[in-house]
């Protein structure tokens, strides 16, 4: 009888605390559907042309794809980690612009860069036209390598996506003692000496964060690979999908890439074990940069202009003079409308992004609930699946609505009523959520990690709900992570490609999508306006993280 | 009737394999200051959130004002149970101004009474001027007033202190205990306060209960927990104390230093013992007689008394050192004292079943 | 009609924010209701005439005509543009209940696919069936052809006897190897010649043939049509398989350099003596579940009218499938050709194979 009573309780006031975060449940596990989607393929027998697949393709898919991914892992370690300690460690001309412009290639989407790439090594390029009629060389864009190969593609991707590497090394390098490597020197280590025995030890785990950053994003490309014509993974699977119009190939290819990112993340959580990235405590003093000899250090400015060069600078400019080229046939009316489209649909994305991860990171705080956390976790895990799988994932269920709710009016009503919601802005900003909502929610999470919970007791105790607690005092105080959090969201989805190529609606046209139609349509300097829009919309937070690393460093 | 009444109060945290708090029963008199007095581990911050409702208690029950708040199936949340709270960090909200700190937690009255209470809140604590601060603007004492105030303003029956004093430095710490137990007397309200300092404890407290690894084991005075302690534990926590093990014979206290006469009956012949005797219960002798001979290993002058460290020959040939203070005029001989345990201050306590942490505190 | 639609919108509209009152009252489930409410207010409102377009034509002069429809008709022209592969992909998932009217694509094999997925209908257009001869069409008026363009080769004229050249099947000799140039086999253009080479030399021979041609190739697959003519002219080959109207816009580019590669290699239709050049189309095809069907069909009429023809002709130097159409001058100058025999319908039956074929002799 007690027991019977108690088990009531138990069970009642368990009741309770799940209707509180039932909401939140219900959001998280509607961002989790197309996961599940992908995952359920897995158990259903596979089809003919899997097996074709696996027999003939995936052989090259995999060797393409690990080539990408140890080229350009090995590419933006070097570069990455290089110019980060060059510019923590020595004292050069140009090195304060230098830091921060070495963030710079960030803004640039990789597949822009590929395409402005291409078109300024092609054949009929001012550059080739120039040492052809100056010169008489004439091999043209094949004078010093073939641009649309995998050597290419690993060219680009380390221009474009070094940056990760730089940012987190650079954070680390700043933070770290000059104790260790004043004991080092003390020791007799030389400053080269001393990088590779003690800092770049210290730094792993920040470097295979880096990498691992830069690994998914090569994992993800479409539009880069596809305009080179390099077949991976990611071009595998629309290939299957689109080509053979055999979706459960597709899923199946993007449950193995899944399994890849997986591994990745693994991978990089065990390496990291309890190393922690911070160093702080008192006896924290910032390295004293040393000051190399007048050639070394020219040296120095030289070797960290590079890659600022290549991958922002020259890119930028062509985009420059393209767009001042095409202006008066591209930018009209319809361009003012494409850049609103964009800019909504972004501002758009990034509000429900911000709106939900606030509502999970909330409902988190208060309940504690296991469930949630561990739902919430997989959430994030959109971050890692390509667009076009995210656009499989949604179009399955959202079709599956779409019929449903026809059906139910057909019953009420004669006629027949047409797709609604999979082929709506509503779609898009769904998938744009399962893609995004991770960077958003990281932001978040690290912002609400700083609001230490006696504000929230104490709160309580002055007889605030939680909802004026949210109200008055989280969002407050989370501005900046909410704003930072929905920047990140705004510029990755103004730049995102494969989903919104699949999902969008009649009449819609992003910044991205244009200048890709543009580009794959050859005629690339018409796609500089829009892509150029795209940059400058990128290079803001790019300045956001440049002020938030020297920021730090100043308070340090 | 009490003001707040824990019964049995006790708290398991999932995972853990003993519990945080267990068993507590206490009961607080409106007007009371009582400290919870424990070192960390011992449960107190788990019973002070209880209290509060920040945390669900795994049994047991909290009654304020005679009403269960928590236990039994009843949950009362905190923002509902009008119980001010001053944290350890203040928890002041960083993007308010003073004043609007002060407001948050009046916001059920009209402007001009809520300017009022903030204005006399803040005279109280001694605030006035800084209405228009933000906190980072503040010194630590001046963060620690305006929490204080904040959380009297809506006038609560209870507040609750999470480690008052554990973040101003020692040299401020006096004149802080008696400013904010100034101001508690003043304002009439009943305050409960968490603490691992004794002194902290004995300054503010009325009344004092003693944690340790979730168990109350004591609650009086500040008195009572001094003078009178219930083992050695206690004993040791309140300053310095001699613990010496005894056994009840029939005609006294059989030591190692030799038989010390017994007051109270309530102890059996047989029974271990362990004897509480203060540095300050030693009377120093100049000739031998009936005396402890003590060679002095160490002596330190603290100002209002010496403190002497000496070694005392036991019955069995051994030796065990006692810490004697005697009023600084007093002298003794180079190496050696004489000294005489004044037979009213020996405390008796249970046997040594709890083995004292740090036997000299 | 449109009345009708609007209480139906209202009764959706009702019932769903019963369904979400039932869900919960959260404000973030609030709002997202509202946005669905109000996605599909938007997407239902009642417009005027409208058509909605599928189309893998992506051409500056599609937008320019489709406009000038808009204008003389009053039929507002909604557009997804996107490869059709994805436009087919997408039909089929949307099923019956797809919003799309018409779809357009830029390779025969994918019209006729689309037919057999039973994604398109029976266009009842004497018009059509009239104005367009039979070999541009489907049998059963399920698609019609808007637009020719023939594969045919681009090579140097210095190093590349105009005798040496005969048809596809003679590239694959010994005497090509290195020389030839062709973009990869995702192309569809490629896809559909590969059929044709199957539908006349089964898929034995058309194995052989594509190895034949890795073999020779002078470079790894990359680049569009366009590129290989560059290839061409920066010497790194000999002869390239092209789609005829890039180069006419290589001709007419607004880049000088672009218009001097284009001077540089001459233009050959393969296989003259035997079936003929290999020629795709650009087509259109109303959807099997077109709710404004007689719109598309106005479209497609639109599209095959003298003036849009000779518009498409001119600015983007693709053939007209209107027999009695003007041609541009480059065109002229190129002189007439006969174009393959092989049925257009063909090529769509063997688009999965040929694929297959591709990937088994390595090209890429």
């Amino acid at each position: 009888m007690e027991i019977r009573k108690e088990l009531h309780r138990r069970l009642r006031r368990y009741a309770g605390r799940l209707k509180s975060i039932l909401p939140t449940l219900i959001i998280t596990f509607i961002i989790l559907v197309p996961l599940l989607v992908v995952t359920f393929e897995f158990t259903r027998p596979p089809t003919e042309i899997w097996h074709h697949f696996t027999s003939v393709l995936l052989p090259g898919y995999f060797q393409n794809t690990l080539l990408l991914l140890a080229g350009v892992g090995a590419g933006t370690f070097i570069i990455g980690t290089g110019t980060a300690w060059l510019v923590s460690m020595y004292r050069f001309p140009g090195r304060q612009f230098l830091a921060w412009a070495l963030v710079m290639p960030i803004a640039i989407p990789a597949y822009i860069n590929g395409y402005t790439w291409a078109g300024m090594l092609d054949y009929t390029s001012p550059l080739y036209t120039f040492l052809r009629e100056r010169y008489a060389l004439d091999t043209g864009a094949y004078l010093f390598f073939d641009l649309l190969s995998p050597t290419g593609v690993i060219i680009i991707f380390t221009l474009s996506l070094y940056p990760y590497v730089y940012l987190i090394c650079r954070a680390f390098f700043m933070s770290q003692s000059a104790a260790m490597l004043e004991t080092a020197s003390s020791l007799g280590h030389s400053p080269v000496r001393s990088f590779f025995r003690i800092a770049l030890p210290m730094a792993r785990p920040a470097i295979v964060a880096g990498v691992t950053l830069v690994m998914m994003e090569v994992l993800n490309d479409y539009g880069l690979v596809q305009y080179f014509g390099v077949d991976t993974f990611t071009t595998g699977i629309f290939s299957a999908w689109f080509s053979f119009g055999d979706r459960s190939t597709a899923l199946r290819l993007a449950g193995w890439l899944l399994v890849m990112v997986l591994a990745l993340i693994i991978l990089e959580r065990l390496q990291r074990g309890k190393a922690r990235f911070d160093v702080t405590g008192a006896t924290y003093r910032p390295v004293r940069r040393r000051q190399p000899e007048k050639s070394r250090a020219l040296m120095m400015s030289l070797l960290c202009s590079v890659p600022v060069f290549l991958g922002f600078i020259l890119p930028f400019l062509t985009l420059l003079n393209w767009t001042v080229q095409t202006f008066d046939g591209v930018v009209d009316f319809s361009f003012v409308r494409l850049t609103a489209n964009s800019f909504l649909l972004a501002a758009g994305a990034s509000f429900t992004g911000m709106a939900v991860a606030l509502l999970i990171l909330f409902s988190l705080r208060y309940s504690g609930s296991k469930i949630l956390y561990f739902l919430s976790r997989a959430a994030t895990m959109g971050y890692a699946l390509p667009g076009a799988v995210v656009a499989i994932g949604i179009l399955i269920p959202l079709l599956a609505v779409d019929s449903l709710v026809g059906n139910l009016l057909q019953q009420m009503h004669q006629g027949s009523l047409r797709l609604m919601i999979s082929s709506s802005v509503f779609a898009l900003i769904y998938a744009y959520l399962v893609r995004f909502m991770a960077v958003g929610y990281n932001n978040l999470e690290a912002g609400y990690d700083r609001i230490s919970s006696s504000i929230d007791e104490s709160a309580a105790s002055l007889g605030s709900s939680r909802k004026r607690t949210l109200r008055e005092l989280h969002l407050p105080l989370l501005k900046g992570a909410l704003l930072g959090g929905g920047l990140l969201i705004f510029v990755d989805v103004l730049k995102e490609l494969p989903l919104t190529l699949i999902l969008r609606p009649f009449n819609f046209d992003t910044l991205a999508t244009r200048a890709y139609e543009y580009a794959s349509d050859e005629r690339v300097a018409q796609s500089a306006p829009a892509a150029l829009i795209v940059i400058l919309t990128g290079m803001i937070p790019a300045f956001f993280m440049n002020m938030i690393l020297t920021k730090t460093n100043a308070r340090l | 009737m009490s003001l707040l009444r824990l019964h049995k109060l006790s708290k398991k945290f999932p995972g853990s394999r003993v519990p945080a708090v267990d068993q507590v029963s206490l009961s607080l008199e409106r007007g009371e200051i009582l400290a919870l007095l424990g070192e960390s581990g011992s449960g107190k911050t788990t019973l002070l959130r209880m209290i509060a409702g920040f945390e669900t208690p795994t049994s047991g029950e909290v009654f304020i004002d005679g009403r269960l708040v928590a236990g039994n199936g009843v949950f009362m949340e905190a923002e509902r149970r009008g119980i001010g709270v001053v944290f350890q960090d203040y928890a002041l909200f960083p993007h308010l101004r003073v004043r609007e700190n002060m407001e948050f937690g009046l916001k059920h009255l009209p402007a001009k009474e809520r300017k009022e209470r903030t204005e006399w809140m803040m005279e109280l604590t001694g605030t006035s001027g800084m209405q228009e601060r933000y906190p980072h603007e503040l010194s630590g004492g001046q963060k620690q007033r305006i929490a204080l105030a904040r959380a009297m303003a809506p006038g609560p029956d209870l507040i609750l202190f999470d480690e008052p004093f554990s973040s101003i430095d020692s040299m401020r710490k006096n004149q802080m205990r008696k400013e904010i137990k100034a101001i508690i007397n003043k304002s009439g309200t009943t305050a409960l306060f968490i603490t691992h300092d004794t002194k902290d404890a004995m300054a503010m407290a009325d009344r004092i209960c003693m944690l340790k690894k979730g168990k109350n084991i004591q609650t009086g005075t500040p008195y009572q927990l001094y003078n009178t302690p219930v083992n050695s534990y206690v004993a040791s926590s309140f300053g310095k104390t001699n613990l010496i093990s005894a056994e009840v014979t029939g005609g006294g206290l059989k030591t190692a230093f030799g038989v010390l006469p017994l007051k109270e009956t309530k102890w059996r012949a047989g029974e271990k013992v362990t004897l509480s005797v203060r540095p300050e219960s030693f009377i120093l002798e100049s000739n031998r007689n009936g005396c402890l001979c003590g060679e002095i290993t160490d002596r330190s002058f603290m100002g209002e008394f010496n403190e002497l460290v000496c070694e005392v020959p036991t019955g069995n040939g051994g030796k065990e050192e006692l810490v004697v203070r005697i009023a600084p005029g007093k002298s003794c001989s180079e190496n050696q004292c004489f000294i005489r345990i004044s037979e009213s201050m020996i405390h008796v306590m249970r046997g040594n079943e709890e083995e004292p942490d740090s036997a000299r505190g | 009609m449109k009345e009708l639609r609007g209480l139906k919108i209202i009764r959706v509209t009702g019932l769903i924010r019963k369904v979400i009152a039932a869900l919960g009252s959260t404000g973030v489930i609030r709002v997202t209701s509202a946005i669905i409410i109000m996605t599909v207010i938007v997407s239902c409102s009642p417009e005027g005439e409208v058509v909605n377009v599928y189309s893998s034509r992506h051409y500056e002069v599609d937008n320019k005509l489709l406009a000038r429809f808009t204008g003389e008709t009053g039929i507002k022209v909604n557009l997804v543009g996107a490869d059709s592969d994805q436009l087919i992909t997408r039909l089929r998932m949307e099923g019956e209940r797809t919003r799309a009217d018409v779809l357009i694509t830029a390779d025969a094999s994918r019209l006729s696919m689309a037919k057999e997925l039973g994604l398109l209908q029976k266009m009842e257009s004497p018009a059509i069936r009239e104005k367009v001869p039979p070999h541009w069409r489907d049998s059963d008026m399920y698609w019609t052809g808007l637009t020719k363009r023939v594969r045919f080769f681009v090579y140097d004229p210095l190093r590349v006897n105009r005798d040496e050249l005969s048809g596809y099947e003679g590239l694959t000799g010994e005497e090509w190897k290195g020389r030839v140039l062709v973009r990869s086999s995702n192309s569809h253009y490629n896809q559909s010649l590969m059929s044709s080479i199957i539908a006349v030399h089964g898929e034995e021979g058309a194995l052989k043939w594509a190895e034949g041609m890795v073999a020779n190739m002078a470079r790894e697959p990359s680049g569009n049509d366009r590129d290989q003519v560059k290839f061409i002219a920066a010497g790194l080959g000999d002869v390239a398989i092209i789609n005829s109207y890039y180069m006419g816009l290589l001709h007419n580019s607004q880049n000088s350099e672009e218009r001097n590669v284009a001077r540089k290699v001459e233009v050959f239709f393969p296989n003259q003596s035997g079936r003929g050049s290999h020629v795709n189309i650009s087509g259109a095809g109303i959807t099997a579940a077109a709710e404004n069907r007689e719109n598309g069909l106005k479209l497609i009429g639109f599209l095959l009218s003298i003036e849009a023809q000779e518009q498409i002709a001119f600015e983007n130097f693709e053939y007209p499938v209107l027999p009695d159409a003007r041609w541009p001058d480059l065109l002229r100058q190129w002189g007439t050709f006969s174009a393959d025999t092989v049925s257009l319908e063909e090529l769509g039956r063997f688009r999965e194979q040929s694929v297959m074929i591709f990937n088994q002799a390595g090209w890429r």
